[in-house]
């Protein structure tokens, strides 16, 4: 019983703490943000497991974290409100080659960011080739050319 | 256009979505993909049934079936003149700590002795006993634990165990006549 709660427990605080500390956190891919998610499994593997290390307890917790997506899954598939909720939206930044400035600093995305995704994904140059940005749900930003 | 950039709470809720239809359809003859239908229908019908599986096991977890606490994982084992009761696990894990929650009535003596069957102290490894015996004895296939007593009033020595070994396990402990078997399983 213990093994559900407690990865039940993680899965909630986790999903919380990754809400509320905005998009962008996930889409990063610097070296320390690779560092940050070692140490958040390490502490989370503490939690889940505590001093139970069985083949059992341990099934019993990853059978409750994968039975949660799902049934979160679910929910959002049925409920646009719900889907909201849990995973945002997108937020467009970039228009006609003008940074949005006031939603991209809240978004805390700056135009360094969006020329990066310009070069990696489309491999334009400048700001003035780039017709949208958005800043998608899973913290990527996305760049739709000018023709 | 100019106006989305100006308007900063500017609502980009996404729009609503389309019930997608249940049945599967096969691809359409221009798209180079091999799709094999009744493989993808039947992997779904067994996805649900795994869905279904899981929620039974997270159930039965929350209930107690595979120990950790809860109604169903809780035992207690009475010995015939009421004098010893043993609260323990029925189900424990593999490298998991358990608990043997042993209340006795003691006798005229000074000391209540416990004893251990040898074989279930093979499966498992004691890390504590509280209070600590004053001390312990090797004698036959038995161990025996030995605790000074003051009074009649009823006691309780809590044994701190890791399960060492996974299967069915069978104990016996006792005091003088007083005996109780606890059966426990061990899962891995």
């Amino acid at each position: 019983m213990e093994a559900i709660l407690r990865g039940a427990s993680v899965y909630i605080a986790l999903w919380i703490i990754f809400r509320i500390s905005g998009q962008r956190s996930l889409g990063q891919i610097t070296t320390f943000d690779f560092v940050l998610l070692l140490i958040i499994s390490e502490a989370t593997q503490q939690a889940l497991l505590g001093e139970d290390f069985s083949f059992t307890n341990a099934m019993l917790v990853i059978i409750t974290i994968v039975s949660l997506d799902i049934l979160l899954s679910w929910i959002k598939q049925r409920s646009t409100r719900v889907d909201v909720l849990l995973d945002g939206v997108p937020v467009l930044i970039v228009e006609n080659g003008k940074l949005l400035k006031d939603v991209a600093d809240k978004s805390r995305v700056d135009e360094e960011d969006v020329l990066n995704a310009a070069r990696e994904m489309q491999g334009l140059e400048r700001m003035d080739q780039i017709k949208y940005a958005v800043l998608e749900r899973s913290g990527q930003i996305s760049i739709i050319p000018k023709k | 256009m100019s106006r989305m950039s100006e308007d900063a709470d500017f609502k980009q809720t996404p729009p609503r979505k389309p019930r997608t239809s249940r049945r599967a359809t096969p691809p359409p003859q221009e798209l180079q993909l091999s799709q094999d239908m009744a493989h993808l229908r039947r992997s779904w019908v067994a996805q649900r049934i795994g869905w279904a599986v899981m929620l039974l096991i997270i159930v039965a977890a929350l209930a107690g079936a595979f120990g950790q606490g809860g109604p169903l994982s809780q035992a207690q084992a009475t010995s015939d003149d009421g004098r010893l009761q043993v609260r323990y696990a029925r189900v424990a894990h593999y490298i998991a700590p358990a608990e043997l929650d042993i209340r006795l009535q003691p006798g005229p003596r000074a000391t209540a002795r416990i004893w251990v069957d040898n074989d279930y102290l093979d499966e498992v490894e004691i890390t504590g006993i509280t209070p600590p015996p004053s001390r312990s004895q090797l004698s036959g296939g038995r161990t025996l634990f030995e605790f000074p007593v003051d009074g009649n009033a009823p006691a309780s020595v809590k044994f701190n165990l890791q399960m060492r070994s996974a299967g069915s396990l069978r104990g016996h402990i006792g005091m003088e006549a007083s005996t109780v078997t606890i059966e426990q399983l061990v899962l891995p």
